[in-house]
């Protein structure tokens, strides 16, 4: 039954023109970042990413507000919008059960996500390649952890936008939550990294890119990781009564 | 105030989203204005405090706003304001008790836009009031008042033309997803237009002269010979989006 259900999401996700555009976004901006390390490599320490580090910093583009808020966005399509338009009944007429319908959903979400994320890789290692030649594997080692650390993060990132679309009402003010959500939290992440660094998983998607410079070290990394893990336990929590609660 | 129009600015007031977005602004105003004379900070966010600091600073966080993080604030309080409310067959409702469809799209236009020049206003009170805290009376230097004043004027016209841009969006896609997709695109393309080297396109485009202003007479006068030209253009383009709205009003069935 998942896979009947997966098998829609995909063919629904697949549909949306949105999905086509970031690409397209992704693209232009990756395109946009190798330019201007070649052409003004001293302008914001550009330099410094120019050749083996490329793609770290397209997978800081990547997470600053484009692809999170992309991940929300996707989350209000598949999750708020149906809810709205009352699409959600369909399958439940034919016999699946709610926690199904919301499995197959995140599991299309984390997909999706992984999906977006190895594009940004996969393009950037090309533009850099084209660029830069061989230099952009100098760093590989470095970027490969970043690149495995990061999916810790975007995991919990993804089941906090599933739990968040069950909670709003439609798309726009799922929007506008997340916009909210992401504002605070860059600005957290600025400033009181120290502080936060115990309770706030989306800390981790700034941390583990090397984001305005920041080392990483081994306690961080453990760290990290158990408070990603724990807040995605509290988090599939938070859905399963959601979706046992919901009248849909 | 015409009835209609009070009934939709309590809507829109009602709107907690609002007070919570002005909420974070301040807080991140208020981080900025104090955490970044710290020399870590400004080494860490690539700024010079004696640049963006003291009279500067309401010109240096109006570029938090009124860029990306602003139109696409609208763009999701928008279509909740006509898109959500036309799914929820809520826009009829004022027809049914006699309210003809340019009265509506009249006081949907007038609150919405208002409600533009309003967050800007809202953002430069902000701004201002943490650069007090901050720097105290320096920050009233004459010139630099009345030159950061025009600049926040001009975001006001500015995001005033991109809101009713956004209406004539709303109502002729009648769709949520559709509007925040065109939006976007728009993002892209201003982007585009503004670092490409096609001066005609540049000159008729309505995003050009904001980010003329904004990023090349950064901390300077804007001339008038730059500003007339840029006021002009936001203002046909402004005109051309309502009348797009009113056909469209007048044409589809609610």
């Amino acid at each position: 039954m998942i896979t009947r259900l997966l098998s829609i999401q995909f063919a629904r996700l697949k549909r949306q023109k949105i999905l086509y555009l970031y690409f397209l976004i992704m693209a232009a901006i990756i395109i946009s970042n190798a330019l201007q390390c070649t052409s003004s490599p001293e302008e914001n320490g550009m330099g410094y990413y120019a050749g083996g580090r490329f793609p770290t910093l397209c997978m800081q583009s990547y997470i600053d507000i484009i692809g999170t808020l992309f991940l929300g966005f996707m989350s209000a399509v598949l999750i708020c919008g149906e809810k709205a338009s009352g699409m959600f009944k369909q399958p439940l007429l034919s016999g699946v059960s709610k926690r199904q319908l919301i499995i197959a959903k995140t599991v299309s979400i984390f997909i999706l996500a992984g999906t977006c994320f190895l594009f940004v890789i996969i393009f950037s290692m090309g533009t850099g390649f084209v660029v830069w030649g061989n230099h952009v594997f100098d760093y590989v080692r470095e970027y490969s952890l970043q690149i495995l650390l990061l999916a810790f993060p975007q995991m919990t990132m993804v089941l906090f936008f599933v739990l968040l679309s069950l909670y709003m009402s439609n798309i726009s003010s799922m929007m506008c939550a997340s916009l909210i959500i992401l504002l605070v939290n860059n600005l957290f992440s600025q400033f009181f990294g120290k502080y936060i660094l115990f309770v706030d998983f989306m800390y981790y998607l700034y941390a583990f890119s090397g984001y305005n410079g920041m080392a990483l070290q081994g306690s961080r990394i453990v760290l990290g990781i158990v408070v990603n893990l724990v807040t995605a336990m509290i988090l599939v929590y938070g859905i399963r009564r959601r979706t046992d609660s919901m009248i849909m | 105030m015409y009835p209609l129009t009070k009934l939709y600015a309590q809507k829109m007031l009602r709107q907690k989203l609002i007070y919570i977005f002005f909420a974070c602004f301040f807080t991140a105003s208020f981080f900025y204005a104090f955490l970044i004379s710290t020399p870590q900070m400004e080494e860490l966010l690539n700024i010079n405090i004696g640049i963006v600091g003291g009279k500067n600073f309401p010109e240096f966080m109006m570029r938090f706003y009124v860029g990306t993080v602003g139109i696409l604030f609208h763009v999701f309080l928008l279509t909740l304001f006509i898109c959500e409310e036309d799914r929820g067959k809520m826009l009829y409702q004022p027809l049914l008790h006699g309210e003809s469809r340019s009265r509506l799209l009249r006081s949907k236009t007038c609150v919405a836009v208002s409600m533009s020049m309003l967050f800007v206003l809202v953002t430069a009170v902000i701004n201002y009031t943490t650069a007090f805290m901050r720097w105290g009376y320096k920050i009233f230097e004459t010139s630099a008042v009345i030159r950061t004043a025009a600049k926040y004027l001009l975001s006001g016209i500015y995001m005033s033309c991109i809101t009713l841009g956004m209406i004539a969006l709303c109502i002729c896609t009648r769709n949520t997803l559709k509007t925040i997709l065109f939006v976007i695109v728009y993002m892209l393309i201003d982007s585009l237009i503004y670092s490409s080297h096609i001066i005609f396109l540049q000159k008729i485009w309505i995003g050009y002269y904001f980010n003329l202003w904004t990023f090349s007479y950064e901390y300077q006068k804007i001339p008038l010979k730059e500003m007339l030209p840029g006021i002009f253009v936001m203002a046909l383009y402004g005109m051309l989006f309502y009348q797009i709205s009113l056909c469209r009003t007048k044409k589809t069935d609610f």
